[in-house]
């Protein structure tokens, strides 16, 4: 079977349906990159199905992936009692999506071995941020809050109004008008308007568990090719030097973990040529 | 038409400070009291306005009662405002409304913050709070990389470059060192001010602000009793404040601010004045790309030429063609949060009597500028002040 690049992941389709894996690997177990988990795998999944055309509208959704989360990117229903298509998840750091049922779920030859150590205190700092009791003391974008942005945020939902696309969406546009229509889709291509590297002390508290094994965070303005300018943290940026203009896509990852509960969003991604 | 003067205005010294905020505000209430040169009593006060953002939280609700009542004024109508860094600047500009609208005589204004008596991590959740936290903290945005991203960008269209802002840090610590009240009376040279480690990159230690205790406090009066308070009154010759969008991916423009160009034209039109007549100018460097961008906003040169008129010390004191931020700006002054643009006026108001320090007085000095900034660029309180009552 043929191997895909996708998102940052790989990408293997099998009959009916495709495989995507973590490309990192510790003694040739599939794990998870620093920012990854199931659901954003399985977004990828249905990203990559829907970006070939084919029909996927509702999906079998098991314990362990954010349900929410993939149907606020994907477009998708949540559907657990006669779905068209299931996700299956393992230990391992890959799902498969597939219309059929899959009695052996394959593994892909790891391309990036990573590094023990550091995979060991990344997984703590998800463990730690994820505790209950790790909350803020200061901004705060609650449970109640990021719910009513994630089709914007996930899904790249925005707004159509007679100067363009908007993106996020707004409540008025920029001559008071309130806004009305249905949501459209933005679209998850754009190019690089500025950029920026915070060091470990620099970046916000949300991050000051992870952002010091990373080395600092990235994050670019990027405009988008329907119009429309946002924020993005980087991923995948380890080696790619950046440039005004070049061209990234927006794929789903982790942002941070509070009060329990992971927030994703949409991460830049530079596309290489 | 009623005119506003300054009539008294004084501040703590910025940086780590020993009082809590009712023994900071008190302090910089005695400052202000004591340098009216007429009889004045706290009680004669018709509105007190306090900016902050209450950094930490130690006291959110109600700051300006629990202030207002430790400074000799309790009982006297009370309220705090809070728009980011530009707190106190729009304390100002309410006052200066209150008295035009005949409502009040004297106004006191001021602001306070108290930052460095948080731990480390409670400073980390609050630094960024006054940014747009759904979109821009979620991407891992603070104001360091918010403006990080501003002075790329400006390096790219305009071909400004890391080291005109070096020379904007290496002026402002210049001006600083001598200045009593500067939370960083030190020096540096241009070689210092290169190798600073990088915080946002292409910003560096030497490009951002310290975080700063500090209060400051301004006494307001109508053109009716200014004179029976002092000889030597500092008129509010122009206000001006704008806003815009929080944040940043939502501006037209990365490169300037529309609140602070808007604001200024506001404030200049009041004055009848331009940005030529102004003889100094406190503007808002929370970074250093931050001044160079005021210097453009603000009509001191055009468009793309801020580089330029830092890199050839056309800002320094008395060397150009006019003075940016002789207390050292926040950039040596010290930034705290709500206390930043009142205590502008401090340094406005005694540089205008011609009662600092003649090693760092603007001579000649007859008009100055405040520019009070809000987080990014949000909001943006503009005002000018003269020695004469009215503008040209």
């Amino acid at each position: 079977m043929e191997i895909e690049h996708w998102q940052g992941y790989l990408a293997m389709p099998i009959p009916e349906g495709v495989v995507i894996q973590s490309p990192f690997g510790l003694s040739q177990t599939p794990v998870f990159g620093s920012d990854s988990d199931h659901t954003t795998l399985a977004i990828a999944a249905l990203e990559y199905l829907l970006s070939n055309n084919i029909d996927v509208t509702s999906c079998s959704m098991p314990e362990g992936v954010d349900a929410m989360a993939i149907c606020a990117a994907t477009g998708i229903s949540h559907d657990d009692n006669e779905p068209e298509w299931n996700l299956l998840v393992g230990d391992d750091a890959l799902v498969v999506c597939a219309r059929k049922e899959v009695k052996e779920i394959p593994h892909i030859d790891i391309v990036v071995d990573v590094d023990s150590e550091f995979h060991e205190a990344m997984r703590e700092a998800w463990r730690m941020e994820m505790e209950p009791t790790n909350i803020s003391q200061g901004a705060y974008v609650s449970r109640a809050q990021y719910e009513e942005s994630m089709k914007a945020r996930l899904g790249m939902m925005g707004q159509s109004s007679d100067d363009g696309f908007i993106w996020p969406p707004r409540q008025r546009d920029k001559e008071g008008t309130v806004m009305t229509g249905s949501p459209v889709e933005i679209g998850t291509g754009g190019t690089i308007h500025s950029w920026t590297t915070l060091s470990a002390a620099g970046a916000p508290s949300e991050f000051a568990l992870r952002a010091p094994l990373l080395g600092g965070i990235t994050s670019a303005l990027v405009d988008l090719n329907s119009g429309p300018r946002g924020v993005f943290l980087l991923v995948d940026d380890e080696d790619c030097p950046l440039d005004f203009g070049i061209e990234v896509e927006l794929v789903v990852r982790r942002i941070y973990a509070q009060d329990g509960f992971i927030r994703y969003g949409r991460k830049a991604r530079v596309v290489q040529a | 038409m009623v005119d506003v003067a300054v009539v008294g205005a004084g501040q703590t010294k910025y940086g780590n400070h020993p009082l809590g905020l009712k023994g900071m505000w008190s302090e910089a209430c005695d400052a202000a009291f004591t340098s009216i040169d007429g009889d004045f009593s706290p009680k004669s006060v018709d509105e007190c306005i306090i900016g902050s953002v209450a950094f930490g939280g130690s006291q959110l609700g109600n700051t300006a009662a629990i202030l207002t009542e430790h400074s000799g004024m309790n009982g006297v109508s009370t309220r705090r405002v809070e728009n980011a860094c530009a707190s106190s600047g729009f304390a100002l500009r309410d006052g200066v409304m209150a008295i035009k609208s005949g409502h009040a005589d004297v106004v006191v204004v001021g602001g306070i913050e108290k930052m460095n008596d948080l731990t480390p991590e409670r400073k980390r959740f609050w630094l960024g709070v006054s940014g747009d936290t759904e979109w821009e903290r979620l991407a891992g945005l603070t104001f360091p990389g918010t403006y990080a991203m501003m002075a790329r960008r400006h390096f790219h269209e305009y071909g400004s470059t890391h080291d005109d802002l070096v020379h904007i840090a290496v002026k402002n610590h210049e001006h600083g060192s001598a200045n009593p009240k500067a939370h960083i009376q030190k020096q540096i040279d241009f070689d210092k001010g290169k190798s600073g480690f990088m915080i946002a990159d292409p910003l560096t230690l030497y490009d951002c602000c310290p975080t700063s205790d500090g209060a400051s406090c301004v006494v307001l009066a109508s053109s009716d009793i200014a004179h029976r308070l002092t000889d030597t009154p500092i008129w509010v010759q122009g206000s001006g404040s704008a806003s815009d969008y929080l944040a940043l991916h939502d501006r037209p423009s990365v490169t300037e601010l529309a609140a602070s160009k808007i604001a200024s034209r506001k404030a200049y039109t009041a004055a009848n004045c331009n940005a030529m007549d102004i003889d100094f100018a406190e503007v808002h460097d929370c970074f250093t790309i931050a001044e160079l961008m005021a210097t453009e906003d603000l009509g001191f040169v055009s468009k793309g030429s801020g580089g330029e008129f830092a890199s050839e010390g056309r800002g320094r004191l008395n060397q150009g063609d006019v003075t940016i931020n002789p207390s050292g700006g926040l950039k040596s002054k010290g930034h705290p949060l709500g206390a930043t643009g009142t205590g502008q006026v401090v340094e406005v108001f005694n540089q205008l009597r011609h009662q600092v320090d003649q090693n760092r007085q603007v001579d000649d000095a007859e008009r100055a500028l405040t520019h009070n900034v809000g987080g990014s660029g949000a909001t943006c309180a503009v005002h000018i002040f003269g020695r004469e009552r009215r503008g040209n």
